[in-house]
């Protein structure tokens, strides 16, 4: 609507200025004329008056002339005739109204008009026709018409063109309010709330702007930009869905493998032990016995019934997902315990224990228990892994920026534990299934394969993660690394 | 050992492999009482092992190039498994009868397990009576001449 009020405020300017040009120059050719008219006038009626004044004043003398002068004025009321001496002074009784300097041609005989204002200010013409009476004095009849008519119509045909041009105006302005809200301002702001529509995501609802005109073809295109946003988006909604339905899919198809490794693994974790129970009971059932033999397969089944209690408690462990009990944690301490626990297995087994702990604090935001916890389960790996003894490092590692092939994980400081050995390392074959329940490569009774997939768990509840490194029959290197906690 | 002179030995030898202590003691005392002479394999290198003399020349061993009547496995077990070793000997003649046990009992190891000619494949846990059935009949005991 704006748009249109400044063209059009601009076409009507320009056509104002047009009409009042137009109006001051015919107006001024209109005056010219009516001018010329009443000289024309004042000249035939003074003519006329100068041969019948002469006449008169000659046979019947100047009293009879100036009282045909006085006729003539009873007959004529628009123009004021009178007897003048051209000579006389202005203000007398047959003294010119005119100023005497503009009479000068009168004297010599030559008819004059001139425009002239009495003390009141009005306007008049003023025609002087000599009249040769008397040789001494030079006579002439003065013809005085106002230019009141022609001031009224001046007034008239102003007030007119005014009119006209206000009339112009004021239909043009109705005429832009009523076709511009109605053309424009309303297919206009349809456009406008469906463009704010669209902003804010809603494709439904075309927008009816009626006519063929450039509103229309834009009301148009719109719609069908909209309709083929919404057909894309419909179709990145069913991509998405039909995405999300083949992930789950997989997610379902993964879920139901770990289910069979773990029921794989619980079976073999429970099946041997379960079948040395069994198979004691009998030869205690069946008493063949000695009482010494009895007791020892009685050892025997309590000994495998608590080996099966132990797998099944780290199984509730690893499935009990509480949330951690979050501190501030010195990871020295953490090592120091840990080293301090396992130290009398690691001599039993001939492997050293050799921290490597730097000054200052390293603090994590941790649950110390489960953090114990998961570097226990990776220093036991360690001490296993060397049958033959040796030493197992524990060290202090640090990570800043994107945690490498975590992109779940947030970019910042992280501190860790690395804990290296000298053992066998791990098969190639055996690098992609470390971290699954149940996964060993130990014998039966050194590990049911939870230690690995336990200390993961605990890690990722804190936000971190392990990482390994390991090089078959070198050794391997298990890194706990845990967020930052700047004290 | 010499076998110059034992064309038949008396009693059958069974060679046990089973990475269980617990299961394996058992089994070897089931076994034993039964009458069997037992070798015990705590894992599947000593398995390997044991069943080496099977790549040796028959020069070297004489008239008796099988030393073992019967070989009950644990299929499962660190360092080689059981299944692989079995595999890898396939390809030698006068491989002994096998009975293969499982902890898994899935239709992919019962599968492979066929495969390698198993006479019987036992699942975790089962009655050790009815292993013994089944080795008495696949290797009787003989009785002393």
């Amino acid at each position: 609507m704006k748009v249109a009020v400044k063209l059009v405020s601009v076409v009507m300017l320009g056509i104002v200025l047009l009409l009042a040009i137009e109006a001051h120059l015919s107006l001024r050719h209109e005056t010219e004329l009516y001018q010329a008219d009443m000289r024309h006038d004042a000249h035939l009626l003074g003519q006329a008056m100068k041969g019948l004044v002469a006449d008169a004043w000659r046979t019947s003398g100047p009293q009879r002339a100036l009282e045909l002068v006085g006729d003539a004025n009873r007959e004529e009321r628009s123009v004021r005739i009178r007897w003048v001496w051209l000579d006389a002074l202005r203000g007398d009784d047959y003294g010119p109204r005119a100023a005497s300097e503009k009479l000068a041609p009168a004297a010599r005989g030559r008819e004059v008009s001139v425009d002239d204002r009495d003390e009141e200010g009005n306007h008049y013409l003023r025609t002087y026709v000599p009249v040769p009476v008397d040789s001494h004095r030079p006579g002439a009849i003065e013809l005085s018409e106002p230019y009141s008519v022609l001031e009224g119509y001046r007034r008239a045909t102003i007030a007119r063109k005014l009119g006209v041009i206000g009339g112009l105006v004021a239909g043009s302005g109705l005429a832009v309010v009523l076709l511009g809200t109605g053309l424009i301002a309303r297919p206009l702001q349809r456009l406008i709330e469906k463009a704010r529509r669209v902003g804010r995501g809603d494709l439904s609802g075309p927008v009816r702007v009626g006519g063929n005109d450039e509103f229309g073809e834009l009301a148009s295109a719109v719609n069908t930009m909209c309709e083929q946003l919404a057909g894309a988006r419909e179709q990145a909604r069913r991509e998405t869905a039909a995405r999300i339905a083949a992930v789950e899919q997989l997610c379902h198809a993964d879920r139901l493998a770990t289910v069979g490794r773990l029921a794989s693994g619980i079976a073999h974790e429970l099946g041997t032990p379960l079948n040395v129970v069994w198979a004691r009971a009998k030869l205690i059932r069946d008493g063949a016995l000695s009482p010494a033999e009895t007791r020892e397969n009685a050892g025997i089944i309590t000994s495998q019934s608590e080996r099966m209690t132990t797998t099944i408690r780290q199984l509730l462990d690893f499935a009990r997902r509480s949330p951690p009990d979050v501190t501030a944690v010195d990871l020295r301490d953490v090592v120091r315990r840990t080293a301090d626990l396992l130290a009398p297995l690691g001599h039993k087994q001939g492997v050293d224990l050799h921290v490597d702990a730097p000054g200052g604090p390293l603090t994590v935001k941790a649950d110390a228990r489960r953090i114990d916890q998961a570097l226990t389960n990776l220093v036991v790996n360690a001490i296993q892994a060397m049958p033959r003894g040796g030493k197992v490092e524990l060290g202090f590692v640090r990570s800043s920026g994107p945690p490498p092939g975590k992109p779940d994980l947030a970019e910042g400081r992280y501190l860790g534990i690395a804990v290296s050995d000298h053992g066998n390392g791990v098969a190639r074959e055996d690098a992609g299934r470390l971290f699954e329940p149940f996964f060993t490569t130990k014998g039966a009774a050194e590990g049911t394969g939870l230690g690995l997939s336990i200390a993961q768990t605990i890690v990722e509840e804190h936000g971190g993660w392990i990482d390994v490194a390991s090089e078959p029959g070198k050794g391997s290197c298990f890194s706990i690394y845990l967020p930052h906690h700047p004290s | 050992m010499t076998t110059e002179s034992l064309p038949v030995r008396d009693p059958a030898r069974v060679l046990l492999a089973e990475d269980d202590g617990e299961m394996r003691a058992l089994l070897a005392r089931a076994l034993r009482g039964d009458g069997y002479d037992v070798v015990e394999c705590p894992d599947g290198f000593r398995l390997l092992e044991q069943l080496g003399s099977l790549l040796l020349s028959p020069e070297v061993l004489g008239a008796d190039p099988t030393p073992f009547d019967l070989i009950v496995s644990d299929i499962r077990m660190p360092g080689v498994t059981g299944l692989s070793v079995l595999e890898g000997l396939q390809l030698f003649e006068g491989l002994p009868p096998m009975i293969l046990i499982t902890a898994f009992g899935d239709a992919q190891t019962h599968a492979a397990a066929q495969r390698l000619g198993a006479v019987a494949v036992f699942d975790k846990p089962f009655d050790v009576d009815d292993l013994l059935a089944q080795v008495r009949q696949t290797a009787p005991v003989r009785s002393p001449t």
